[in-house]
């Protein structure tokens, strides 16, 4: 009887190795399922919050927000001279807008102005020290209403708490690019409402002064210290349109001479309203 | 916008650089184990005990790390499902390699053959993977 013998032989190469794709192709097609999965989710969920936001009245939001979250944390008055000043240069914004304005100084020098909500603008110090014109000031206001009145502010916000709570559910909460990449969609969302927004300020600019001048301010502001790479990545993933953009399209709707302008005397005042606070918001013009 | 860029670049470095480690990884095993094939004796008949000598344990670990391109496919795959192509060529050196380092470990101590061979893996979370190779070597 013959006997087996042991005899060794090498493997066969790539027999354990699966090399049916080409790495990077199956990268395309596994990254390209996952992203219309989340396109799908994202859209879908979206539509629903606006859908569901659509649904609540101005006069509902100002209930809530005023009435039940801002009610614990009234804000001190703001000095005369501003309140009055201020006062003065809303009176006629407040007959074009659906909601009673409400208008708080923040004490801070960053160049910005927020629309919060229940109807409330967030103005910076740093913005009524930079601003020379009362048009300049009436452009941002309008601004700002125009996103309280398109009810973007309420629109992000859901957007926001989505979009958290499904990464949270998902398990991608600690996932920057993924969280980036939501960021990223969303911000397309943003930019059209910016625009939005900057065609309502120029039409209450428009009906208020008769013209437009003046409206560009704050962008040809914004514009000198806007580098090419903030311009690039500003059009490509920010959350607002580059200034140089929306200047262009202010300066567009400028027609004729350019008249003199009312200057803003609110530097000072806001100076001394924010050295005497002792809170960051500061002030309340609630006509 | 940053973090996706970051992300890019990652997967970037982690497919050029772990592609090219991979396979000048595999190079290098199908050399050595061709050497090992000729150098370690062979049992002559199935069966056949021996007479005399020793045994010993012998064993040959390694630990490979794995790449962020790779992570990012395996990430992928696992909420599709499917073959994890990245995941077996890693487990596949690191299987071979421990084999390789095991069986030259043999030879060093003298042994003619090695029988009963074990493999043990363990995952370092999101890191690599830890392979260990053990078997009874024999020594005449």
């Amino acid at each position: 009887m013959n006997e087996s013998r042991y005899v060794p032989k090498p493997d066969v190469e790539g027999i354990n190795v699966a090399d049916a794709d080409h790495p990077l192709k199956d990268l395309a097609i596994l990254l390209s399922g996952f992203l219309v999965v989340i396109f799908c989710c994202y859209w879908t969920l979206i539509s629903l919050s606006d859908w569901a936001l659509a649904k609540m009245t101005l006069q509902q939001e100002m209930y809530w927000f005023n009435k039940l979250l801002y009610n614990e944390t009234p804000a001190q008055s703001l000095p005369d001279a501003v309140a009055t000043e201020i006062n003065q240069l809303i009176e006629p914004i407040k007959l074009l807008v659906p909601f009673p304005l409400q208008i708080s100084l923040l004490c801070s020098d960053e160049i910005n102005a927020l629309a919060l909500p229940g109807g409330r603008i967030l103005l910076t110090k740093g913005l009524l020290d930079k601003l020379q014109s009362k048009n300049a000031l009436m452009f941002v206001l309008g601004h700002e209403a125009g996103h309280i009145v398109h009810r973007d502010h309420l629109r992000g916000m859901g957007r926001k708490i989505i979009l958290s709570v499904s990464a949270a559910l998902l398990g991608f909460a600690d996932a920057g690019a993924l969280s980036s990449l939501n960021q990223t969609l969303g911000r397309v969302y943003d930019r059209d409402q910016e625009m939005a927004a900057d065609a309502y300020a120029l039409q209450l600019t428009q009906t208020i002064y008769g013209h437009t001048w003046g409206a560009d301010e704050l962008f040809a502001l914004l514009s000198d210290e806007e580098s090419l790479v903030d311009r690039t990545l500003s059009r490509l993933a920010g959350t607002h349109p580059p200034s140089i953009d929306r200047l262009h399209r202010i300066q567009q709707s400028q027609l004729g001479k350019a008249p003199i302008l009312q200057s803003l005397q609110l530097k000072n005042a806001v100076g001394e309203a924010c050295l005497a606070s002792t809170r960051s918001v500061t002030g309340l013009v609630d006509p | 916008m940053y973090d996706l860029l970051v992300t890019a670049g990652l997967l970037t470095l982690g497919f050029v650089v772990g592609r090219r480690r991979e396979k000048k990884h595999f190079v290098q095993l199908q050399q050595r184990e061709a050497a090992l094939l000729m150098k370690l004796p062979t049992r002559a008949h199935v069966g056949q005990k021996m007479q005399s000598g020793q045994t010993f344990l012998v064993m040959g670990s390694v630990v490979v790390a794995t790449d962020y391109f790779k992570n990012f496919v395996g990430a992928l795959k696992s909420f599709f499902g499917g073959r994890m192509q990245a995941q077996e060529a890693l487990l596949d050196r690191a299987r071979r390699e421990a084999m390789c380092r095991m069986r030259e470990n043999a030879l060093a101590r003298g042994a003619v053959e090695v029988v009963d061979v074990h493999i043990e893996t363990a995952f370092l979370d999101k890191k690599g993977v830890e392979v260990c190779a053990y078997a009874t070597a024999f020594q005449q």
